[in-house]
């Protein structure tokens, strides 16, 4: 088998916050290309492109990953959600809810990112302790609220979820 | 008045909140940049054959092809062209643009651009392109009579891009005098505010019509710029800025929409541009200090004379840093009694990338050196820090500088306020043992470090203040229209990027027209629609807007009272508001009904406009001072060099908090922006290159460094000229945290640091500079 | 915002055909933690990238009781290892260290394969392997190589695999009591990093991320000039991180005090 041939695109068939989509991608098209400027969820934000920051974060098969930095070609097969699959219809996710409750935004660019992990974690490990919590949101970049209403909207999120189930 | 949530909430935890990073427009081309490639070179030519024949290029764009457009941009000085003219004054600096039909299109045809240069000295630091004779800029941009606000700028024979100066009584002859001069030299990093949404814009030219939609802070400066640059009237320009991925004062005045703007008139498409971080950080910094303060005390530790200077690197153009600087030389002195003054500022261009607004504004760079020099003379004198400092702070209704507004605070109460909580914490932990004195301290450590397994930590704590001349220029509208069901439509042009200024504004129309926040709908800003804003910065949106909003509201509450006496047919003195209802004549009516009665039908609407200038409660500038007063308890690892930040502590004296959630908001951001500066963010030149132009290598404060207690307190006094007796927030607890960390940081090693960022390494040796002075 | 450059795809589920794909030109890929931000940044330009994630062999992590070693595919990600319940029990250094990896977006795509072949110096893995004294085994369309840790990542940024190679997988003996990591990491990536296996009699020290590869020394137990030369004649980088001489004092001070208190 020769690459020199290897195609430079692919088709690709996943669903997207549970809706299926097949398309033809450029082997260069990145996750987050795939999601905003060819599904308009723009939601998922894009800013330091070498993920330090998680601006970008959806989940794949429930893993957290960077979205400016995954191909959307291995996408295929997959399970993504994004900040705009959380809501059930008008009932927003308890992360969402406790995020508002928390004044844990001001611009707002970091918090779909910030959201998708803390979900990620806490679909994983629902009893993430305090220290856990800190250990992975560390991997997210905030510029506007100094983190502590971060750190403290999870925590209510993570009771509320431990309350339901 | 209570806290209400955020507006924007639902909006930004869903993914709908549209910044101008997610806006399209049909038949939308992408722009990508060609950037420089010398700190400083002349362009000898431009190859551009290959980059035109790439699949989807739509237009190569150089300077050269701007026909009659305005090739410079500038609102102090126009010296910033949007396309290299001639020569590059920095690395990163834009030379083309690649309009193609996909960004990838763009980027990959950028790459066949290229670019002969004939190199010219770099001047990459402030010092050395003061005393070269090299000139960055050949000539000045400066017309005659030309000013912006209080700054006139001049030319200037040498690589000074704008010099200022302060000065009252006799300094000399004070410092002469003095029981004690105390001196301070300080260096502010070069730093990168990084917003987090990267500057980018979305142009459409049109004959005779401009719109983009861009990251600007102040929508209606950049209309201005763009007017004149295309020779448009005002109102053919619009600049619609939806929410703002961060700001902090990096997006403010114009950047990218020239650039944007001059490529959809090349492309005849509407054309986006959107920067990489790298790309960011080449767009806009904050200037660089480098500060020496001289303070000289009287016997009883009054300071009789500071004495300044404050040289800037400001980059390759001026941008907004004359205004920076003049600012810096008004914060330099602290809020101090001081009768004899004289500061000496001059900001500097530099073959770096061009400095502007940062949070703060000059004044952290200037409190560095000046609150680190009232530590240095409190130890000097013997004196308590806080002592020192309330023995000096200006009280009240003091001058602090003439012909400026009075001193609208009470700074002793706020640095009690500050001091008892850094005591109560640290007397909680009994940190007694960092009360010994500095040498002790050192010893003591090193002691412990030898013998314990466990790595050795020193503790230190310090205070700082500040007062900032803030608010900008008193120049706003606002209006308010009330619909045939009471509700409220708010139109301002203030810009939303995360200050909460869409809810508080909002609170601030509930309450003067007496609905439920609910029904206060508040617009984004859009100079088509929305009317006149002087900026969104200086800390001055719900003092300054909130003023307007407030005269919008009266004034519609006038409106309604004719309308009221109109349909009852009796005179407007006979109509009265209360409580919300309006009694004419035969009852209270509400003003819904009053619109419908006036109309004739369950119709119609009725407009208020508040216009704020310089005039009335506003009429002495600045419209404020704001306040910063903090404390820090740091933590430093003998072994490694890292400090954590043990305790903060920051007084928001903001006079009234219109929403105490909001303002606290403002407060632990602004302060950890500032502990960033303190302990990690530089942006580090090796000759001509930035080196660390990418997040991986600029650190910015993450997660795990926050601060182990938190402490925030509102100061609300009614002293504010602002709704309610408010004052703006949003700077004051940044600007005095780079000196408190330094000054905490240097109680706890026995040394005191000059140079930030406080980095592992840089503590680390200044630890072995304080071991082998010990030892000596 | 950067966009990454026109590039090609081989897919397969089969070792021999991604083999055959592999040269020059055609760079393999997994996490593409590293190689995506490279290909962004232009420092990297394949025409074609390989995608070794279909792989059943390389996604492996085989535990051979009787040898006392676990063998860990290329394409085994930081966040499987860090969970896999034989890598705990019997690499519990290892799997912490992999827990600590960059972040969890990092962690969940980001592969031990990739982490070894990029040869990133700031990196923890790399150091914890060749205390380990792991061995890589590394396959071209021709054959097979069994290669040391400090065969393998020959400097920063450097490996001996030849452009047809790809690392398949590496062979870790369980871990021997005694073994510590530890790392200081102020920025993005570690400092400095150093594993410690500690014994009665025998101190072996394995110095990463401020080298330019992981290095190793193994010393009779209390010999401490032999430690001091160890630390005095290591080559340390100069980066955002800091000077040779602060990144020495650090490990200095760690060693003594590790070390000391095994005394």
């Amino acid at each position: 088998m020769n690459g020199s041939h290897a195609s430079t695109s692919t088709v690709v068939r996943c669903r997207v916050n549970g809706q299926q989509v097949e398309m033809l991608v450029p082997v260069r098209l990145t996750v987050a290309e795939l999601l905003r400027d060819r599904l308009g969820l723009t939601g998922t934000k894009v800013s330091c492109q070498m993920q330090v920051c998680g601006v970008c974060t959806v989940l794949v098969d429930g893993n957290p990953v960077s979205s400016c930095a995954t191909l959307a070609c291995d996408l295929d097969g997959a399970e993504v959600l994004t900040v705009e699959g959380l809501a059930q219809g008008r009932d927003l996710h308890p992360v969402q809810e406790a995020f508002m409750a928390a004044n844990a935004l001001q611009c707002g660019y970091c918090t779909p990112g910030f959201i998708m992990m803390a979900v990620a974690l806490l679909q994983a490990h629902p009893d993430a302790e305090a220290a856990e919590v800190r250990e992975w949101m560390d991997g997210n970049l905030c510029r506007c609220t100094g983190y502590a209403p971060i750190e403290t909207a999870v925590a209510v999120a993570a009771s509320r979820m431990r309350g339901q189930t | 008045m209570t806290t209400v949530p955020r507006r924007d909430g639902w909006d930004k935890v869903t993914g709908r909140a549209r910044y101008a990073i997610d806006m399209a427009l049909p038949n939308m081309a992408h722009a990508a940049v060609v950037r420089s490639e010398r700190a400083h070179a002349h362009i000898v030519s431009i190859d551009r054959a290959e980059a035109e024949a790439a699949p989807g290029v739509i237009a190569v764009v150089t300077a050269d092809d701007l026909g009659h457009l305005g090739r410079r941009f500038g609102h102090i000085v126009c010296d910033h062209p949007i396309l290299a003219v001639d020569k590059v004054r920095y690395y990163g600096e834009p030379v083309a643009a690649v309009v193609a039909e996909t960004p990838q299109q763009a980027a990959d045809a950028a790459e066949l651009v290229w670019v002969d240069y004939d190199d010219l000295p770099a001047l990459t630091d402030a010092a050395s392109a003061l005393a070269s004779d090299v000139l960055i800029h050949e000539h000045s941009y400066v017309e005659p009579g030309q000013k912006f606000l209080d700054v006139a700028p001049a030319a200037s024979a040498d690589n000074a891009a704008h010099r200022s100066e302060l000065a009252w009584g006799d300094i000399e002859s004070a410092l002469a005098n003095a029981a004690a001069v105390v001196e301070t030299t300080t260096t502010f990093p070069l730093v990168y505010g990084y917003a987090m949404e990267t500057y980018n814009a979305l142009a459409d030219w049109q004959p005779g019509a401009l719109h983009v939609i861009s990251t600007a802070q102040h929508p209606l400066m950049v209309r201005k710029e763009l007017a004149r640059m295309f020779s448009l009237p005002l109102a053919a320009v619009r600049v619609e800025v939806p929410y703002i991925g961060g700001g902090y004062g990096s997006k403010s005045y114009t950047k990218l929409e020239p650039l944007a703007a001059a490529a959809s008139w090349a492309a005849g498409r509407p054309v986006k541009v959107t920067t990489d971080v790298e790309g960011a950080m080449y767009t806009t910094r904050a200037d660089g200090a480098r500060v020496t303060v001289r303070t000289g005390f009287d016997a009883h530790g009054c300071i009789c004379a500071r004495d300044i200077d404050i040289r800037f690197d400001t980059g390759a153009y001026a941008d907004n840093s004359p205004l920076v600087l003049t600012k810096s030389i008004n914060r330099s002195f602290g809020p101090y009694r001081v009768p004899n003054l004289r500061v000496r500022g001059v900001a500097v261009y530099t073959n770096t990338s061009p400095a502007s607004s940062y949070r703060g504004f000059g004044a952290p760079q200037a409190a560095l050196a000046g609150e680190l020099n009232m530590d240095m003379a409190a130890d000097e004198l013997g004196i308590d820090p806080v002592e020192l400092r309330r023995r000096n702070l200006l009280a009240p209704g003091d001058t602090i500088i003439d012909g400026k507004r009075p001193l609208d605070a009470d700074l002793a109460a706020d640095l009690d306020a500050v001091a008892a909580a850094l005591e109560e914490y640290a007397a909680a932990r009994g940190a007694s043992s960092s009360e010994s004195s500095r040498t002790d301290a050192v010893a003591n450590a090193l002691e412990e470090h030898a013998a314990a397994p466990v790595p050795g930590i020193l503790r230190g704590r310090a205070v700082a203040v500040s007062a900032s001349d803030a608010g900008a220029s008193p120049i706003s509208t606002a209006q308010v229209r009330m619909h045939s069901d009471g509700s409220v439509t708010l139109l301002t042009s203030s810009t939303e990027m995360g200050q909460g200024s869409r809810t508080a504004l909002a609170q601030i129309a509930a309450r003067e027209l007496c609905v439920p926040i609910d029904a206060v709908a508040v617009g984004q800003s859009d100079t088509r629609f929305t009317p006149f804003e002087w900026t969104t910065g200086a800390s001055r949106t719900t003092t300054v807007v909130g003023l307007a909003v407030q005269a919008a509201c009266a004034d519609l509450w006038g409106t309604l009272r004719s309308w009221a006496a109109e349909s009852a047919g009796i005179s407007v003195e006979q109509v009265e508001v209360c409580d919300g209802l309006i009694h004419a004549g035969d009852g209270a009516l509400a003003p819904a009904e009053v619109i419908r009665r006036w109309f004739g039908a369950d119709a119609g609407e009725v407009v208020g406009v508040g216009v704020i200038r310089r005039a009335g409660a506003t009429e002495m500038l600045p419209p404020f001072w704001e306040i910063g007063a903090v404390g820090v308890e740091v933590s430093v690892d003998t072994a490694t060099g890292e400090v954590a930040v043990e305790h903060l502590v920051t007084v928001g004296d903001v006079g009234h908090a219109v929403n105490a959630d909001l303002v606290k908001g403002q407060d632990l951001g602004a302060a950890t922006q500032g502990l960033g500066i303190a302990l990690w963010e530089e942006m580090v030149y090796d000759g001509e290159q930035l080196t660390n132009p990418n997040l991986v290598e600029y650190r910015v404060p993450r997660l795990r460094d926050t601060p182990r207690r938190i402490t925030s307190v509102l100061a609300e006094r009614g002293d504010g000229a602002g709704p309610y007796g408010a004052k703006g927030a949003g700077e004051g607890a940044l600007n005095p945290v780079p000196a408190a960390v330094a000054a905490a940081v240097g109680r706890a090693i026995g040394i005191w640091p000059t140079e930030l960022p406080l980095t592992p390494p840089r503590v680390w040796s200044l630890l072995q500079q304080a071991e082998s002075q010990t030892r000596n | 915002m950067t966009t990454l450059p026109e590039v090609g795809l081989v897919r397969s589920d089969e070792l021999p055909e991604v083999l055959a794909a592999v040269d020059y030109d055609h760079a393999p890929y997994a996490g593409g933690t590293e190689l995506v931000p490279a290909m962004g940044l232009g420092l990297r330009r394949p025409a074609a990238i390989v995608d070794l994630k279909r792989v059943e062999a390389l996604k492996r992590i085989d535990v051979d009781a009787e040898a006392g070693a676990v063998t860990i595919g290329a394409a085994v990600t930081h966040r499987r290892l860090s969970d896999h319940p034989a890598a705990r029990a019997h690499l519990p250094t290892l799997a912490a260290a992999a827990s600590r990896v960059g972040n969890a977006r990092v962690r969940s795509t980001g592969t031990v394969g990739g982490n070894l072949c990029f040869a990133e110096p700031r990196s923890d893995l790399g150091c914890v392997l060749l205390a380990l004294g792991a061995t890589a085994e590394v396959r071209s369309g021709l054959g097979v190589r069994t290669l040391g840790i400090d065969e393998l990542i020959v400097g920063a940024f450097e490996t001996s695999l030849e452009p047809d190679e790809i690392l398949t997988t590496v062979t870790l003996p369980f871990e021997r009591p005694g073994m510590s990591y530890w790392k200081l990491q102020s920025h993005e990536r570690p400092t400095l990093g150093v594993a410690l296996v500690v014994t009665e009699d025998r101190w072996e020290i394995t110095v990463g991320a401020a080298t330019e590869r992981p290095t190793r020394i193994a010393l009779a137990a209390g010999d401490t000039a032999g430690l001091d030369a160890f630390v005095d004649g290591l080559e340390l980088s100069d980066d955002m991180t800091g000077p040779p001489d602060y990144k020495r004092s650090v490990l200095r001070t760690h060693l003594e005090r590790t070390l000391g208190a095994a005394r």
